[in-house]
């Protein structure tokens, strides 16, 4: 074919210009150390690439998610660490106080403490976090969750039951925080079915037990009411009745009443430290209760459903109780009743804490676990993410080479060509 | 002529056609870097013979021709993959430059999603913390400011199409002019019957046509008279003879700021817009339509259904204040454009976006037809989706892309049309409406709550909340259940209590939880009751609800009371922000296909694809274009060694004439000499 000299030119030119394309694509690779400069480079790996950037960047976010909770779980923990230490130490003065050595002025001692460590947990469910945050308000953060009215001698719980949830993963939650009133609040008094009680007018030496459930299913969750009243026959021994106060229109007597043709339809003959059943004969009400003592005609017990009752009101029961003197014989067996109740409702409030920061000593568990999947997750994007757009730099420097090598060949054809002519040899 | 043989005679011819073919030696190694130029040959003929006794005598030499070697077909060839390859050039050089906009890895849209969403997680971890709400809202405004700037880089592109449709065209009509006069040069130009042409016209002709073929592809058919007439489009006279026309650039008839192409025919200009094919002018305007246009409405989506999944999650939230939670971000949608060639009173017609997942990315135009009917044609995939009679003002259209349209009264007159663009404004658009880092709305409007004094094991939990309505004028008529005025406190209608029987188990009622006015019941407890559908029942019109669902549990036993209320000061709650920051990763768009990212790497991934088969078909056509340039170039370009043959072929037998002429001096003297 024939041959232009311009076409001679052209052909080394347009090598050398493509070789320096491709060199500098090659230097720009080698620079940054990606493969895939733009989209149009690799337009699949491309929108893959920018899938993986997305999905790892999100993974970040719920690691840093999980950070959080970490540390704010562990603020939790601590306090509520702190809490259960104090309501230990309010039980074991409990279980001092008891001790029938003890004088009244011991016992004032006491409840001095008492009050010390019921304001030092109050202290511990009105903390703030570093933000000004209150930790257990529930929702409402910026009021002090606790506050003691002193007019009415009550605690109030002023958040709410709000929790918050944190995504620590792709449909997964955690629960950040715990609020004041599951912690505090909302604890079961009595024997968390059914609270036992002793009439406030009684005048014996009668004790109640907190009671046993013997069938949860037959628990009817009303109040009972038993009355100690005098024998049929003068001399006997006391007798008791046992009466329903939560029927309407009137109270129902189920011990010691007609209709005759069941057993309990007279009141029974009481022994001092035998269990009672809350039987007619033919309904079962689930409840069973123990009565020592010697109890007085006209003397009551009453049995009424657990309601929750708040922590520092059992303390401030407490400290009222050890401040109470043993001025008789009636009066101190109360005494020692209202300890009994004091330690099984510290106890309450100690298992419900306890039940709380297991879950959150769980939550912690999970919140690792899913931080070990996360970061599984993310070492796997990272090598997908590196496979699709990083570098292979022994493939790089061996391309860059060869187009060295190009390029030289190039430019050394063109030198070669371009001093070609017939012109030379014309003088 | 000469005379029998006479070697003075026969050498001058010789010594000249030498000269002769020097000189166009000259000429091709004079012009070896002329563009365009098609190497010479002089065509050496010997002279007639004159007769003698002796037989016929030659009487020398003769330039008959100078003649350009060219093949027309390979010239041909040149000018339609020039055509080609500019066409393709320009369609690589805008796609490439969108392909990096879009993917820019810190100034793309997908690391400003990713931030915004990550400062979402940051308040849903911290909901009280105003540096958190303060970080979250710069993140907004960044997004809002990508969004834009995105657009305004697209648009950016828009101005320089138009920029270069305005200089190609005036480019065009140049060098139509140059060839008409070119034409009447070469037709005029002397020997040109007896087949002597000016070639150097001729080449000057050649390479302004391939010069053309640059901007636009041309259809060239040569006359008689030697001109060649110049069409482009399907038969647009761009040179005829010796008269040039003209193309102009034509404002869009809907939209003046887009340019297209005009065709000047006497007192009209015709739009030829849709005729133009190859070269720079179609890259042009094929970039613009079928790349960038779709490109920014498929950006402009994402910004409108972030807009509406994002406002309506935080229009069900609760801010720092207790009040309910704002619009966060807004756009504008641009309304549709009139041809400006309408009849005079013709309707007003407005469109309002309906639903943003079902939007597409294409434009729409709207066509009166006669007999007072319309019909909505979707560019995309020409395809008419709407059709039917007009309907009274106040009526609107609704359509299955997501819009509705509305024609407002006016005489309906076929013919007239407009454009409806429903994607095109939303990113540039696209703001972010709060300021204050208290109204970011974390929180649910709604606390529940189990009495205190409760002995059974009931739940009350707060299951969803699908509606807020905080205008107490729409409340009411919607009977939402939640009334407040801006600035006031906020409270739910009713505030519900739930109570259960002293005596009955398992059987409640339901009270104002501030009135205690009744509202219903006795019902009957089941695990997992819903109580909204019961309040809606006893208080609300039949098919309003009142925004949210609330589920009991366990066993709640007898007195046990629970109560619905709004989240007032909830300040640490934050539910809401849980699901505005899940958002980031839900389908909510494109028929819930996909989401904001994913929609953006589709995005990405189209035009990064469009961009490599443009590349591809673009090497491939340089290749073809080399190809072509060398086979030109073979055949008509010099070679300087083949011109330095000729020249020594010429010169010598330049001095061979002159030899002959000095021996025929010779024989003269030695004649006169003799006589003397």
């Amino acid at each position: 074919m024939r041959v232009s000299t311009n076409q001679l030119n052209n052909v080394a030119i347009t090598s050398i210009m493509d070789q320096q394309e491709g060199l500098s694509r090659t230097q720009e690779q080698l620079a940054t150390g990606k493969r895939v400069l733009s989209p149009s480079d690799d337009p699949v790996a491309a929108t893959q690439i920018l899938a993986l950037q997305k999905n790892t960047d999100i993974t970040s976010q719920y690691q840093d998610n999980i950070t959080y909770i970490k540390n704010r779980l562990g603020i939790e923990d601590e306090l509520i660490n702190s809490a259960t230490n104090v309501i230990q130490r309010v039980r074991e003065l409990t279980v001092q106080a008891a001790n029938i050595t003890n004088s009244d002025k011991d016992r004032q001692a006491i409840s001095q403490e008492v009050q010390q460590r019921l304001e030092e947990l109050m202290g511990i469910a009105n903390t703030k976090d570093p933000n000004g945050e209150y930790i257990f308000g529930g929702y409402k953060g910026e009021i002090p969750p606790i506050t003691f009215d002193p007019v009415t001698k009550t605690f109030n719980y002023r958040g709410d039951m709000g929790v918050r949830d944190i995504q620590v993963g792709p449909d997964y939650y955690i629960q950040q925080t715990n609020n004041g009133d599951e912690l505090f609040m909302r604890v079961r008094n009595g024997n968390e079915t059914f609270v036992t009680d002793y009439g406030v007018g009684n005048t014996g030496t009668g004790t109640i037990d907190s009671g046993i459930v013997t069938d949860p299913t037959l628990i009817q969750n009303h109040t009972y009411q038993i009355d100690f009243v005098a024998p049929a026959i003068p001399g006997d021994p006391i007798e008791y009745t046992i009466t329903d106060m939560s029927t309407l229109p009137l109270p129902t007597v189920i011990v010691g009443a007609p209709p005759a043709a069941v057993p309990f339809d007279v009141p029974q003959v009481y022994t001092a430290g035998q269990s009672i059943q809350f039987t007619d004969g033919v309904t079962d009400y689930g409840i069973e209760v123990t009565i020592d003592g010697d109890p007085d005609i006209g003397d009551n017990f009453t049995v009424t459903p657990s309601s929750s009752q708040d922590i520092f009101t059992t303390m401030q029961d407490l400290i009222d109780t050890l401040n109470r003197p043993r001025s008789s014989a009636a009066n101190s067996v109360q005494i020692d009743m209202d300890h009994g109740v004091a330690l099984q409702e510290l106890d309450n409030g100690l298992n419900k804490m306890l039940g709380i920061r297991a879950g959150l000593g769980a939550r912690v568990n999970s919140a690792e676990s899913q931080e070990s999947v996360n970061s599984g997750y993310n070492l796997y994007l990272q090598k997908n993410l590196s496979e699709l757009q990083d570098l292979d730099y022994a493939e790089a420097t061996s391309r860059l080479n060869l187009q060295l090598v190009g390029m030289q060949a190039a430019q050394q054809v063109y030198q070669k060509v371009q001093g070609l002519t017939l012109f030379n040899y014309i003088q | 002529m000469a005379v029998t043989g006479d070697p003075l005679r026969v050498g001058i011819t010789g010594l000249l056609t030498s000269q002769t073919a020097l000189g166009i030696v000259s000429h091709n190694v004079s012009n070896i870097n002329t563009d365009g130029y098609t190497r010479q040959r002089t065509d050496i003929v010997n002279n007639a013979p004159t007769y003698s006794g002796a037989g016929y005598l030659g009487t020398g030499v003769n330039v008959v021709n100078i003649r350009r070697i060219a093949d027309d077909y390979v010239n041909q060839q040149l000018v339609t993959h020039t055509t080609t390859k500019n066409y393709l050039q320009t369609t690589y050089d805008y796609a490439s430059e969108l392909d990096t906009i879009l993917a820019d890895a810190d100034a793309g849209l997908n690391p400003a999603l990713q931030q915004f969403f990550d400062s979402n997680h940051r308040v849903s971890s911290d909901p009280v913390s105003l540096p958190a709400r303060e970080v979250m809202l710069t993140q907004a405004r960044t997004l809002a400011q990508r969004f834009q700037i995105l657009d305004q880089r697209m648009d950016d592109l828009r101005g320089n199409i138009n920029l270069e449709i305005r200089d190609t065209i005036t480019e065009i009509n140049n060098l139509a002019r140059q060839i008409a006069d070119l034409n009447r040069d070469i037709s005029t130009a002397p020997g040109r019957v007896s087949g002597i042409l000016p070639n150097d016209l001729l080449d000057r002709r050649e390479f302004l046509i391939k010069e053309l073929g640059q901007y636009v592809k041309v259809q060239t058919i040569e006359q008689s008279n030697g001109s060649v007439n110049v069409y482009v489009g399907n038969g647009q006279t761009m040179v005829n003879d010796f008269n040039s026309f003209q193309m102009a650039v034509l404002p869009n008839k809907y939209d003046s700021s887009e340019l297209g192409i005009g065709y000047v025919s006497g007192p009209n200009t015709v739009d030829i817009s849709t005729l133009i094919s190859g070269g720079k002018l179609a890259g042009l305007l094929e970039f613009r339509d079928d790349v960038l246009t779709p490109n920014q409405n498929a950006l402009g989506r994402i910004a409108m259904s972030l807009e509406d999944t994002y406002n309506a999650q935080h229009r069900l939230g609760m801010d720092l204040n207790s009040e309910l939670g704002l619009d966060f971000f807004d756009y504008s949608v641009e309304q549709p454009l009139p041809d400006v060639n309408n009849t005079v009173g013709a309707p007003t017609v407005t469109m309002t976006i309906t639903d943003p997942n079902l939007l597409t990315t294409s434009n729409y135009v709207l066509r009166a037809n006669g007999g007072g009917t319309y019909d909505l044609y979707r560019e995309s995939d020409n395809s008419i989706i709407v059709a039917g009679a007009v309907p009274g003002t106040g009526i609107p259209i609704p359509t299955p892309d997501g819009f509705e349209i509305d024609i407002t009264a006016g005489v309906v007159v076929q013919g007239d049309s407009y454009l409806i663009r429903p994607t095109r404004d939303g990113a540039r658009t696209f703001e972010n409406l709060i300021d204050d880092p208290s109204m970011i709305a974390a929180a649910s409007p709604i606390i529940v709550d189990a009495n205190l004094s409760n002995i059974g094991t009931g739940e009350i939990q707060l299951a969803s909340v699908t509606a807020t309505d905080d205008d107490p004028a729409t409340a009411a008529a919607e009977g939402q259940g939640f009334v407040s005025a801006r600035g006031g406190t906020l409270t739910l209608d009713p505030p519900v209590r739930v109570v259960f029987d002293p005596l009955v188990p398992d059987q409640f009622t339901l009270i104002n939880d501030s009135t205690l006015a009744p509202i219903g019941g006795p019902y009957v407890y089941t695990p997992g009751i819903d109580i909204a559908p019961l309040v809606e029942a006893a208080l609300l019109a039949p098919g309003d609800t009142l925004g949210y669902s609330v589920i009991l549990t366990g066993q709640p036993g007898l007195n046990d009371t629970f109560s619905i209320n709004y989240n007032t000061q909830g300040t640490s709650a934050n539910a809401n922000m849980l699901e505005l920051a899940k958002l980031q990763t839900s389908k909510t768009m494109i028929n819930g296909d996909t989401n904001y990212q994913d929609a953006y790497g589709q995005m990405v991934s189209t035009v990064g694809s469009q961009t490599h088969q443009v590349d591809i078909a673009n090497n491939a056509q340089e290749v073809l274009l080399r190809q072509a340039e060398g086979r030109r170039e073979s055949i008509s370009g010099v070679n300087l060694d083949e011109e330095a043959s000729n020249m020594l072929r010429f010169q010598q037998a330049y001095q061979a004439a002159a030899q002959v002429i000095s021996t025929a001096n010779n024989m003269f003297q030695t004649l006169i000499q003799s006589v003397r």
